[in-house]
């Protein structure tokens, strides 16, 4: 008895076993349509983990039961169902290998990611083409980052920008009595030479140790590229066609003379974080956002939607600057390169950057099965609503403008920054820094690029940091960053 | 009686065995046979995670692996805290296990305690810790400083990264070893210990000469197994550090998981599964000369 009851549990298990692993395919993809009471078609939206934040999610999610209420979803017959998902393009990924029956309609997508995904995409050229939407309509830099290799593969949802905030209580803690010349004005910090000197006037010593920072400088790393490009240089060549497409464009030390001085102004970016780690501005404690919250740094960096994050905290007078313009050159002294004399960055313009900083920021798409044979007719009729909706909630004055206002972010549609009163009379952080948004950059957009920024630039930051040369620096980004993109790319 | 199939009982017990194996061989065949064969093939082509557009490029995968400075970076990493990291473990984990087996008071207690990290989620351990060494917060810091010593920098400085992730993951990963060395030890027969006492062993003598013994099958199991855990490390690195500072701890499981899932990984699935085999063949190598020093040792003792 005792045998036969082991031996029907083992039995069970395993049954059990293989209908669970069966089950993973579960549903059909030639109808798995599921309508709401009202008969209209639920299309279900899937967004990164940031929309997990409860704030961010209880924002989002009374945005679309506005829209789904709006008499054009009506007259479309669906309705829009949202979950945030972890890890969103590998869980994508996995989900578009399953079938349509376990794939989003639609997906808020970290435009970042477009190059590697594009099998799991849907182009839409052909959408964009027959209702004739212009792409001059969006910012060209947002628009463009879901482009790869001449394919579209989705439209922009909002602009991004990163920036350095300013915690103006302490700024005001600072200028308190002093003569007009001393005083930090935070209307001019838009340069590089001021950032630093901001930074080392909000900086609170007591002994050896800091009590309030000035500017965080310990994941500073993570800004590198700002900077270079608030510099004028470029750290990757992005230049389709050309035979180092996807390299970095630095040069040896040897040829730096040489060139359209691009890498001279990498190698001077460098200059200037050695400067400021120099400096000595920040506490190694000092990095996060509760620092900032909390008054314990006077200036970090963040997003257009970090004053979400700020919410829970005192600190309510901050504002957002772009990130500052180069106005002279650091290179000099111990950090020239041997074969530049200090009158030779003249000629690369050395002193004027531009203000200016990094975009990130989201896109609506439409992911496809990667099987072509799941792509059924009820896949397609979903794709039709999808699109649809994407239209209309891009595309359409009214429905944008009720996204933009209740999620307050900035559109993508540059017609609206200088007509909405949104944009027109806004005072917060994105009246702070949409003055400045045409200036700003994607990161480059090509494989391995993530590796290359923290395996590779990041990382030498940080060794530079603790004690390496901007020489040695610079040279180790070039040759172990051109290996790892090459790799990336196929090339090595 | 009709239609009954008359077994031996040598094939009924055979056919209980199967039954109570298949589970597990299903298991063993569908999460790590079949992807491990798999991996091999696509460590072939150049290809991305779905397959798509496979070229076969024969062995060029593992010649760029030669090439990696990275990859070779992270190998040098895992040496140093496989080096660091087991030694502690089992040495750490046979002291407690011994000491929770005596016979004294409460031992039952602290054999829960010190398990507790093992059953702890590797993620939410690791937030914590991520706490704990917080250079201005961090309570550690907040000890060193009640002692009159300087604030350490823990997970921020490369020179204490990997330090302080084998710190971390020792913590994590004693409890479990314990159990086994606990288990272990009761089976080492008692008469042993009784003969030794009234031949007058000490303490020490009794343990290096009765239980280390006894307890050398048991270690090599641990070490093994410890062992192969460390050239996998990949979450708490994940949670704690990505990699850095400096990529001081950078491991080859994180940045095979880069250049697999990474955002613009690019076409590296086949490149990502050809440094899963090179590390495959590392913990085989190295499984190998642990086996051999077990083997050896048996039938020296023979």
């Amino acid at each position: 008895m005792k045998k036969k009851m082991s031996c029907a549990v083992a039995l069970a298990l395993g049954v059990t076993l293989v209908g669970s692993l069966a089950g993973c395919g579960g549903g059909s993809p030639d109808n798995y349509s599921k309508y709401d009471k009202d008969g209209r078609l639920i299309l279900t939206i899937w967004a990164t983990d940031q929309y997990a934040n409860a704030d961010v999610r209880a924002r989002f999610q009374g945005y679309l039961d506005k829209f789904n209420d709006t008499d054009e979803m009506k007259d479309l017959g669906v309705t829009l169902q949202f979950s945030p998902m972890s890890l969103l393009p590998s869980t994508l990924n996995t989900a578009c290998l399953t079938g349509p029956q376990k794939m989003p309609d639609i997906v808020i997508w970290d435009r970042f990611s477009t190059p590697s995904n594009t099998n799991i995409l849907l182009p839409l050229d052909d959408l964009i083409a027959e209702d004739e939407i212009d792409k001059n309509e969006f910012l060209s830099e947002a628009y463009d980052e879901l482009t790869v290799e001449g394919v579209q593969y989705g439209l922009p949802l909002d602009a991004d920008p990163w920036g350095i905030y300013l915690n103006m209580d302490a700024v005001n803690e600072y200028n308190e009595g002093k003569a007009e010349g001393d005083q930090i004005d935070p209307d001019n910090l838009n340069t590089w030479s001021a950032l630093l000197d901001a930074g080392d006037k909000l900086t609170v010593r007591k002994g050896n140790s800091i009590t309030r920072s000035g500017l965080n400088t310990t994941s500073a790393d993570g800004q590198f590229f700002s900077f270079v490009f608030t510099g004028t240089g470029e750290l990757i060549n992005t230049k389709a066609g050309s035979d180092t497409y996807g390299d970095t464009v630095m040069q040896q030390n040897g040829m730096l003379k040489g060139g359209d001085g691009l890498s001279l102004r990498v190698y001077d970016s460098l200059a200037f974080f050695k400067e400021l780690y120099r400096k000595n501005l920040c506490d190694t404690g000092h990095g996060g956002t509760d620092a900032f919250g909390n008054g314990l740094c006077a200036m970090t960096y963040g997003s257009i939607y970090f004053p979400q994050e700020l919410s829970k905290y005192s600190l309510k007078n901050y504002k957002m600057l772009p990130y500052p313009a180069r106005d002279r050159t650091y290179l000099q002294g111990e950090t020239l390169p041997q074969v530049l004399d200090a009158s030779a960055t003249d000629q690369y313009d050395m002193q004027n950057g531009q203000v200016g900083g990094m975009l990130g920021g989201f896109g609506l798409a439409i992911p496809q099965p990667v099987n072509k044979a799941m792509r059924t007719n009820d896949w397609k009729k979903h794709v039709e609503k999808s699109w649809e909706v994407i239209k209309l909630w891009l595309m359409n004055d009214e429905m944008n403008e009720l996204y933009f206002t209740e999620n307050q972010s900035i559109t993508c549609r540059t017609d609206f920054w200088d007509t909405n009163e949104f944009y027109t009379q806004n005072t917060g952080v994105i009246g702070d820094i949409l003055p400045y948004l045409q200036n700003y950059k994607m990161r480059p957009s090509v494989a391995g690029y993530e590796i290359f920024e923290s395996s590779v630039v990041r990382s030498e930051i940080q060794a530079m940091k603790e004690g390496n040369t901007v020489l040695k620096t610079y040279e180790n980004i070039r040759v172990l960053g051109n290996e790892v993109l090459r790799l990336a790319q196929g090339r090595g | 009686m009709k239609g009954r199939i008359n077994l031996s009982m040598k094939a009924r017990r055979d056919i209980v065995g199967y039954v109570f194996v298949f589970p597990a061989l299903l298991c063993f065949v569908v999460f790590v046979l079949i992807p491990l064969i798999l991996s091999l093939v696509l460590s072939f082509y150049k290809t991305d995670m779905f397959f798509m557009d496979m070229e076969l490029v024969g062995f060029a995968n593992f010649g760029r692996v030669f090439r990696d400075t990275l990859f070779w970076r992270s190998i040098g990493n895992i040496l140093l805290y496989t080096l660091m990291a087991v030694p502690m473990n089992v040495i750490l984990s046979l002291v407690l296990a011994a000491l929770v087996n005596s016979k004294i008071r409460g031992s039952k207690a602290f054999r829960l305690l010190f398990y507790l990290p093992s059953i702890t989620s590797t993620v939410a351990a690791s937030i914590v810790w991520l706490w704990l060494m917080n250079p201005a917060y961090g309570l550690l810091n907040e000890i060193l400083n009640a002692f009159g010593l300087p604030d350490a920098t823990w997970l921020s400085h490369s020179k204490t990264a990997l330090v302080s992730v084998t710190l971390i993951t020792v913590w994590q990963g004693v409890g479990g070893n314990m159990i086994i060395f606990v288990a272990a030890l009761q089976n080492v027969p008692q008469q042993l210990y009784e003969a030794a006492k009234l031949d007058g062993a000490g303490m020490f003598t009794t343990f290096f000469r009765i239980t280390i013994p006894m307890l050398m099958p048991t270690m090599y199991f641990i070490l093994t197994m410890t062992l192969i855990g460390a050239f996998q490390l990949y979450d708490q690195v994940y949670v704690l550090t990505s990699g850095g500072p400096a990529n001081a701890t950078l491991t080859p499981v994180y940045l095979i998981w880069q250049n697999s899932f990474g955002e613009n990984a690019g076409a590296q699935a086949g490149y990502a599964s050809a440094q899963s085999f090179i590390l495959f063949l590392l913990i085989m190598a190295v499984t190998f000369v642990i086996r051999r020093f077990d083997r050896d040792g048996k039938e020296a003792k023979r």
